[in-house]
């Protein structure tokens, strides 16, 4: 008797405790890495953590302060804000038009669908590689065509304006092929009935875009969006291997910043308080973006 | 959803882990290797590896092993203060001579005084063989540290037979260069080939001031000074002139060499390393020819011929003396100091310049020994690679406005300078 | 599919055509540039066009033959198939946990699963640093394996999680009144319906472990630890001269093993992302 009554208390337990045991290996790795990264980058902005200087004291908010009176930092966050906004604007009306044609055709969807993909299994490292030699030597393929079209023949990557644009659009190849799958998954659910009853009202093609696809897919956006942005954000191993920051320090954006700051000056403490601030950046982003979609779809 | 027949994911699974356990532990085997006497060596390039790479060695110190790993220059010393405070450092590194000064003010590095009085009782020959400025490039206010067996200036090298034909005589000044760049752009070639982007430290353009006769206070370097102004406007004149490229603040050491080395430049700074390659394309003392760089009008007196160093320096908490020394002593030996000079860069060793394999090799060494004795080493910095930052930036700002106040922009980045080894 | 494009007039067609061709033109322009470069030599570089008149495969062989590329390679394949399969392992117990259970906490703890994906992984390596060193374990394949897993989990998870929505539960409800154990019905019942989706959340976590570069530059020093991309990073460093075809073939040489996995699951994958991406 009490076997049975002990045997089901017993299951019953292991039953209550499956779905955590589950769970456990993949959060516990990921509170042991990413987690404790956070936290620990958290308190180390707190501290001087620096090769130069002895001892780790606690400065409680300085490196804050003394990162937003840099004129090193204020001008990567100017840089940053640029790349990403350019890189959110190009990418998305990219990868929309991109969604909307993969949509439409029948013929070879599949081939052109598997070409869209591509540029997003290359390496970070191997796309600036890729997109130096495109602008790199006196007859480089971008110089010759500018050439031929009656433009300047410097380098783009010689140009600090330029040299932004370059990494920009190199970004743009590089994260808006998966903006263009999220989206078109998100067109592929759309009723085909809306379209229907849209053309029994006589709607143009246009106001179906507007009033039946985009709205559609308001979720999708969303979520395009915060792929651009973040990653954008966090962009490092184009733009390290691209350009190195320069010219000038024309294309230093946050991460490329940080990178220097904490392994080629060894001012770690600094390092990590950049790193706050990009995720602070980041998720106030998310929020804007959950935030909007949320809106619009309540508006629908 | 189409199944793909009887695919069992847990056997493929157990059989990639258990494939990777082997695999990774046959992996791990190249890396990881423990005696009683293990000694890691951090070298700065592949190519400073001796050929022999410690075969020799190793069949004459049974008791020694000898780990090669290859840390970049570049990350050499960042790598070492990180691994040191890491308790982790490898025995012996090997540096840029200019990263000396972090590496002393951290205590990353270890007083090799007795060491080298041990090598001196043991084979006072083998010592006196390397040049003076083999240990002046490891020391830090004459101490030592270490041991320079490779050091390379830049030469300042032009086309010999471009010059012969514009009826010039070799540049002795800096305004020279600047008259035979305007010949050579005039006939459609670069002028001066130099390097503007931020790929790389500033040591071309630091060479370019030290020959300026530009002055170091305590390893600082005095750009706002008429030797920093010069530099700076000479540097301005290439771009508005148009003598050197228009990419040029795109321009890597590669691209440097492969516009003199192609043949599309006239004059270019180019380290004593590159002189084979060169040697493949164009041939010395016809095509192209080399010297200490150029001086400032004026200011000739002054003029030093900057060399960099790449010395092994022994770090804290290395092995025994005695252990070390047998390693330094090997590779101070003059076959693989000759065996790596002769295909990469010059050595610090008396002896193999004076060889005829290294004189068959580089057929203009002779002519450059006499200059190789009287070389000036890169001053050093603890804060050093935040310098090198600050002079990146006043030569990308002189390159991006030719015509702004030469003055002016050293003075604003001195003022940076100084605010960093001030503060 | 819309049923628009039947009535299509021939004016949209002809933009939307034209506007695909230029976007795939785009999606491939560079890697097809490096690719062709990669055939030419240092001479002919320049000269000549998109299709090399006397193509070479030298520069290949020198890539292959070069210093320790054998080395680069097999490190980045053991490292690739190592965090992949115990990404996999981890994030199937994961995702069945959160695809079958309403339990406490459940939200906070995907939640938490997902966050992660927004920091910026160049900045993990500050704070992670000096743990690693702590524990001795720079310069080791552990510490790359267990980064590379703990950032490829969480999407792995997401991936299979909406696949294993869609197992209908009544299959896990026969397997076990059969006296399968949940540890057999995850991977008997649940695992093998989702291959679709096990084939993406591996290739995807293949994929960024093959092209991580910010871990392995920071956590590693020997050069017996690189991998391919950290190889292509620092190869410029060892070249007296830009050698761009050389440069090219290695690049290309580090895409066409998970380009070819791609095209060989690209149905799986697109529709494994899609619908991971919709639920």
């Amino acid at each position: 008797m009490a076997d049975t009554v002990k045997r089901a208390f017993r299951d019953q337990l292991i039953e209550r405790m499956t779905p955590y045991i589950l769970l456990f290996p993949a959060i516990a790795l990921v509170a042991a890495v990413l987690g404790y990264a956070v936290v620990r980058g958290v308190m180390m902005s707190f501290y001087q953590i620096e090769v130069w200087e002895p001892g780790q004291p606690f400065v409680g908010l300085r490196n804050y302060k003394d990162l937003f009176g840099s004129s090193g930092f204020r001008n990567s966050l100017a840089i940053s804000l640029i790349f990403v906004g350019a890189t959110i604007a190009i990418g998305l009306v990219m990868s929309l038009v991109h969604a909307l044609v993969l949509n439409q055709i029948k013929f070879a969807r599949a081939f052109f669908r598997a070409i869209a993909l591509i540029p997003y299994l290359v390496s970070g490292v191997a796309t600036a590689v890729m997109w130096r030699f495109l602008f790199t030597g006196d007859n480089a393929i971008v110089t010759q065509i500018s050439g031929a079209l009656g433009l300047s023949t410097v380098s783009w990557l010689a140009d600090p304006d330029k040299a932004l644009m370059v990494i920009t659009m190199a970004n743009v190849w590089f994260i808006a092929p998966f903006a263009t799958l999220i989206l078109l998954a998100g067109l592929q659910t759309i009723d085909p009935e809306l379209y229907a009853a849209a053309d029994i009202d006589g709607a143009s093609g246009f106001q179906k875009f507007i009033h039946i696809t985009i709205p559609s897919i308001i979720p999708m956006l969303s979520l395009a969006l915060m792929w651009l942005s973040f990653a954008s954000f966090n962009m490092f191993d184009i733009v390290l291997p691209l350009t190195g920051g320069g010219p000038g320090r024309s294309t230093e954006v946050l991460a490329v910043y940080m990178y220097q700051l904490a392994f080629r000056d060894l001012n770690y403490s600094t390092g990590a308080a950049v790193m706050i601030v990009i995720l602070v950046i980041n998720m106030a982003l998310s929020a804007v973006f959950l935030r909007a979609a949320g809106r619009a779809q309540n508006d629908k | 959803m189409k199944r793909l027949g009887d695919f069992k994911p847990l056997n493929y699974a157990r059989t990639a882990v258990c494939a990777s356990v082997i695999f990774g532990s046959t992996l791990g085997a190249f890396v990881t290797t423990a005696s009683a006497q293990d000694i890691t060596v951090w070298f700065g390039r592949e190519n400073f590896i001796p050929a022999d790479a410690f075969e020799t060695f190793h069949s004459e110190n049974p008791g020694i092993t000898v780990t090669t790993e290859v840390v970049r220059l570049e990350q050499a010393v960042a790598d070492t203060l990180r691994a040191t405070q890491a308790g982790r450092a490898p025995d012996i590194i090997q540096v840029p001579a200019d990263g000396l000064a972090p590496l002393v003010a951290q205590g990353a590095v270890r007083d090799v005084s007795s060491l080298l009085e041990m090598w001196r009782a043991d084979d006072a020959a083998s010592l006196d063989d390397i040049s003076s400025v083999g240990l002046d490039m490891a020391s830090l206010e004459g101490t030592p540290y270490g041991m320079t067996l490779y050091a390379g200036p830049f030469w300042y090298t032009y086309r010999k037979d471009w010059l012969a034909a514009a009826g010039m005589d070799a540049p002795k000044t800096w305004e020279d260069v600047l008259a035979f760049a305007r010949v050579a752009k005039a006939d459609g070639h670069t002028g001066f080939a130099v390097i503007g982007s931020r790929a790389h430290d500033p040591v071309w353009f630091l060479s370019t001031f030290m020959s300026m006769g530009g002055q170091f206070e305590n390893g600082v370097p005095q750009l706002d000074s008429d030797a920093g102004h010069y530099l700076l406007s000479f540097y301005q004149t290439l771009v508005r002139e148009g003598l050197t490229s228009t990419d040029v603040l795109a321009w890597d050491s590669g691209a440097m060499r492969t516009a003199f080395i192609g043949g599309n430049a006239a004059q270019s700074l180019l380290g004593d390393n590159i002189y084979p390659t060169l040697n493949e394309s164009l041939a010395w003392g016809e095509q192209w020819d080399g010297g200490r760089p150029p001086a400032r009008p004026g200011a000739e007196s002054e003029a030093r011929t900057m060399t960099l160093g790449w010395p092994f320096i022994v770090t804290k908490d290395a092995a025994e003396d005695a252990a070390i020394l047998k390693v330094l002593q090997y590779l101070a030996k003059a076959e693989n100091v000759g065996e790596v000079s002769a295909r990469y860069q010059p050595g610090t060793v008396l002896s193999v310049f004076a060889s005829d394999e290294y004189n068959a090799v580089k057929p203009w060494a002779s002519a450059f020994a006499g200059e190789f004795s009287n070389l000036t080493p890169l001053p050093t910095h603890p804060r050093q690679s935040q310098i090198y930052q600050i002079l990146l930036d006043s030569m990308q700002e002189a390159l991006t406005n030719p015509d702004a106040d030469a003055a002016g922009i050293a003075a604003k980045h001195q003022a940076a300078i100084n605010e960093l080894v001030g503060g | 599919m819309t049923n628009d494009q039947m009535s299509s007039p021939l004016s949209t067609r002809v933009i939307a055509w034209s506007a695909l061709i230029l976007l795939t033109i785009w999606a491939v322009l560079p890697i097809v540039w490096s690719f062709s470069a990669s055939l030419k030599t240092p001479l002919t570089l320049y000269s000549e066009g998109f299709i090399p008149e006397n193509p070479t495969l030298d520069n290949y062989g020198r890539v292959l033959s070069s210093d320790g590329f054998a080395q680069y390679l097999a490190n980045s394949l053991y490292l690739s198939v190592t965090s992949t399969v115990l990404t996999l392992f981890i994030s199937v117990l994961g995702a069945y946990g959160f695809a079958r259970y309403a339990f406490a906490w459940r939200h906070i703890l995907l939640l938490f699963i997902l966050v992660p994906r927004i920091l910026p992984r160049a900045s993990l390596i500050i704070p992670l640093y000096d743990v690693i060193a702590a524990l001795d374990l720079l310069d080791t394949y552990t510490v790359l394996i267990i980064t590379y897993t703990a950032t490829a989990v969480p999407m792995a998870t997401w991936i299979l999680i909406g696949f294993f929505q869609a197992v209908p539960i009544e299959l896990e409800e026969a397997a076990a009144i059969d006296g399968a154990s949940i540890w057999q019905r995850i991977w008997k019942v649940v695992v093998p319906i989702s291959l679709p989706g096990m084939v993406t959340a591996g290739i995807l976590s293949l994929r960024e472990a093959w092209n991580e570069f910010p871990f392995v530059l920071a956590f590693t020093s020997s050069g017996d630890m690189r991998t391919l991309p950290y190889q292509l990073y620092a190869m410029r460093d060892n070249m007296g001269l830009t050698d761009w075809p050389l440069i090219n073939a290695f690049t290309i040489t580090t895409i066409i093993p998970i380009l070819i996995l791609y095209l060989l699951f690209e149905r799986q994958i697109v529709s494994g992302l899609t619908s991971g991406a919709v639920k």
